[in-house]
């Protein structure tokens, strides 16, 4: 049992939400750019239904 | 062997007595050839040919290897070959189809090209493969490639030659069997790997008259026995896993064991690639980074053995796990290391053996090696294991992830849940590895609101790596359960895949044959159930380009926890909660809790309502999910490597 019980000794908490400054990103690297390894397990494609 | 077709081998050259036409005894003393062709990545030395090379000599053989991709490659350029080699759709096969079956080839209209989709055709567009181009490859470059092959290697010293293959090899390597059996009318071609799996491997040896011994099935055995038979002039359809054709039938074959101590498996020998490689100025400064060595530590899959994935083929007959010791591989790793120079290493296992985390990367991480893994994986890995894997030198993990929808993982039998694939996505971002994933859909018994409910997931997650493979529907598969279990999986038709018929000539039965199929279950989704599912996943790999790139993090201390949610560049929040009820993000960082977990974790006495409806107001914002009873924090805690 903790001493300072919220749900006995507080009301609820509440999440605060506030905005941050949008960023310009200079400066940042890329991450998670095109993959270069190929794998054989293919398991799926995209092309239409034939039917 | 030397580019230019120079045999050095040890072997005695005169061993050998040459007889035309029928195979004579003592001929396969002469060297052996193995050879691989497009479309293999030209980044990586064929598994598959280093390790029969060195067990063929093990045996007392002369086994050459040859990497002739490479040579194609360096004809066409390397970017471009590339490009060929990442699509997948049959066109390789397609573009030697003319060389490999000549008048007997079908479309030479070209029509199989308005069977491809239209971003798999721009995308090689961009790559200066246009449609016109792509015909330039199949009417000109192919034959002259092929012309130069022959020409460049010394073929007449060779007693037989191999040719393993595997998804888009078939048609290259016939187009060069064929021509060497024209001049060559004594060679023994052999061929092998997954492509001649099963009844596959019948029917090719039955329709394709230059090819005369197959081996089906693991050839680790087989194909030195395959060897000896040869050699010592006895029956080879007497060798467990080898068929040849006679009278215009092909028996099946006898039936042989597989391997089952891996650790008998040599080091494979991949000095002609390297050498090859160098040779034909391929090895730039922008190639060398992307050289992978593969090597194996496991085969067959252990999930599999026990619930085999609906829609996974890979496996027709090797499904039994197998693994090699760690001390085994990680001598085969230093060896290879010390030989080429190369600390990049791709695992061809199809799954991690679990005890690999202890007693492999862990000790690796302890030895200090240096070495960077692409490995299969499990997608129920957690915190603790993609930590290890990342101090084992993990950079790369393939976990069949496949769907974030719970219920269509169940259909697809992964045995894992959306919430476990999430929490694997979370931590493989936090240790920066990185994930190779698709959405598939199209499963028997998927409804309209799993992709609604995986939807409005996905919004979510775009502070996690997008899916590299994008979104699928899924092939059809032989030796899959979809394909075996008709009853299981009730279709409105199955057909192999229309485009085999513009590859193959008539006689093929690609009912036999083919690998995958066209098909259409009884009871499918519209495609337009997945429009929504394709816009979010563009719109997230388009986020991943960008600077700065989406990020969601929390920084915790005692009382307070702040999560700085940058996954809308535009929309940039902080979300903050002070009080001990701060502790109850982080609670459900490292995996999922119901809130009884919660409680145990934090030991506190709040009542298990008022955890939930807090946890709940976390999902509510959209910073944690929900599964069930089992919550999970979305953001990632701020301190990097812990």
């Amino acid at each position: 049992m903790q001493q300072n019980d919220p749900e006995k000794t507080e009301t609820p908490p509440q999440i605060k939400v506030e905005d941050l400054p949008i960023e310009d990103g200079k400066g940042e690297d890329v991450k998670g750019g095109p993959v270069y390894i190929t794998y054989e397990g293919i398991k799926g494609e995209v092309r239409p239904r034939r039917t | 062997m030397s580019v230019d077709g120079t045999i050095h081998c040890k072997f005695g050259a005169d061993a050998f007595a040459e007889t035309a036409g029928e195979v004579a005894a003592g001929s396969a003393l002469r060297p052996v050839a193995l050879v691989v062709m497009p479309f293999l990545m030209p980044y990586t030395p064929s598994i598959q040919l280093g390790l029969l090379k060195e067990i063929g000599v093990g045996r007392g053989h002369c086994v050459e290897t040859l990497h002739l991709h490479l040579d194609f490659a360096q004809q066409i350029g390397i970017d471009r070959y590339e490009a060929l080699c990442e699509r997948a759709g049959h066109l390789g096969e397609w573009l030697f189809a003319l060389a490999a079956f000549g008048d007997e080839a079908p479309d030479q209209a070209r029509q199989m090209l308005e069977l491809l989709p239209e971003p798999m055709l721009d995308a090689l567009a961009q790559r200066g493969l246009d449609a016109d181009a792509l015909q330039g490859l199949r009417e000109s470059a192919v034959p002259l490639y092929l012309e130069h092959l022959v020409a460049v290697v010394d073929w007449s010293q060779y007693a037989v030659v191999g040719f393993s293959s595997s998804f888009e090899q078939n048609t290259p390597s016939f187009a060069l069997a064929r021509r060497l059996k024209a001049r060559y009318p004594q060679m023994i071609v052999l061929f092998g790997g997954a492509n001649f799996d099963g009844e596959m491997g019948i029917e090719w040896v039955r329709a394709m008259p230059f090819i005369d011994y197959a081996v089906i099935g693991e050839g680790d055995e087989a194909f030195p026995e395959l060897l000896d038979a040869l050699r010592a002039g006895s029956d080879p359809r007497r060798v467990p896993g080898v068929v040849c054709r006679r009278d215009g039938v092909v028996a099946p074959p006898l039936e042989r064991p597989l391997k089952a101590r891996l650790d008998e498996s040599p080091v494979p020998d991949y000095r002609e690639y390297f050498r090859r490689i160098e040779q034909l100025a391929l090895l730039t400064p922008a190639v060398q980074p992307r050289l992978r060595i593969p090597f194996e530590s496991a085969r067959g899959c252990w999930w599999g053995e026990k619930h085999h994935c609906t829609f996974c083929g890979l496996n027709g007959s090797t499904m039994a796990f197998r693994a090699k010791s760690p001390e085994a591989v990680m001598s085969e790793l230093a060896e290879q290391a010390r030989r080429h120079r190369c600390f990049e290493f791709f695992a061809v296992d199809n799954i991690l053996e679990p005890s690999y985390l202890k007693e492999f990367f862990a000790r690796l991480a302890t030895q200090g090696c240096d070495y960077r893994f692409f490995y299969e994986v499990k997608s129920n890995l957690t915190r603790a294991h993609l930590k290890t894997l990342y101090e084992g030198g993990v950079r790369y993990i393939q976990p069949g992830i496949e769907s974030l929808s719970t219920p269509v993982l169940s259909l697809m039998r992964k045995g894992v849940t959306a919430i476990q694939n999430v929490n694997l996505l979370r931590w493989a971002r936090y240790y920066d590895i990185q994930v190779y994933w698709n959405l598939l859909h199209g499963f028997s018994g998927e409804s309209s609101a799993d992709y609604d409910t995986q939807a409005a997931l996905l919004k979510r997650l775009t502070h996690l790596q997008p899916p590299s493979g994008r979104v699928n529907r899924i092939n059809m598969q032989r030796f899959s359960p979809m394909f075996t279990d008709r009853a299981a999986f009730p279709v409105q038709f199955i057909n192999p895949d229309t485009r085999y018929r513009h590859i193959y000539p008539a006689q093929v039965d690609l009912e036999r044959a083919a690998y995958f199929f066209d098909y259409e279950f009884t009871e499918s989704l519209a495609d337009s159930v997945l429009d929504e599912t394709r816009a979010i996943v563009q719109n997230w790999d388009q986020a991943w380009t960008r600077k700065p790139m989406p990020r969601m993090q929390f920084r915790l201390a005692p009382g307070v926890i702040e999560i700085d949610d940058r996954r809308d560049a535009q929309r940039p929040r902080r979300y903050s909660v002070e009080g001990e009820a701060a502790a109850l993000y982080g609670a459900c960082s490292d995996q999922p809790h119901t809130p009884l977990g919660v409680q145990r974790l934090l030991k506190t006495s709040w009542s298990l309502e008022f955890i939930e409806a807090r946890l709940t107001e976390f999902v509510a914002l959209g910073l944690m999910m929900r599964e069930g009873n089992r919550f999970l924090s979305l953001a990632l805690p701020a301190t990097p490597g812990r």
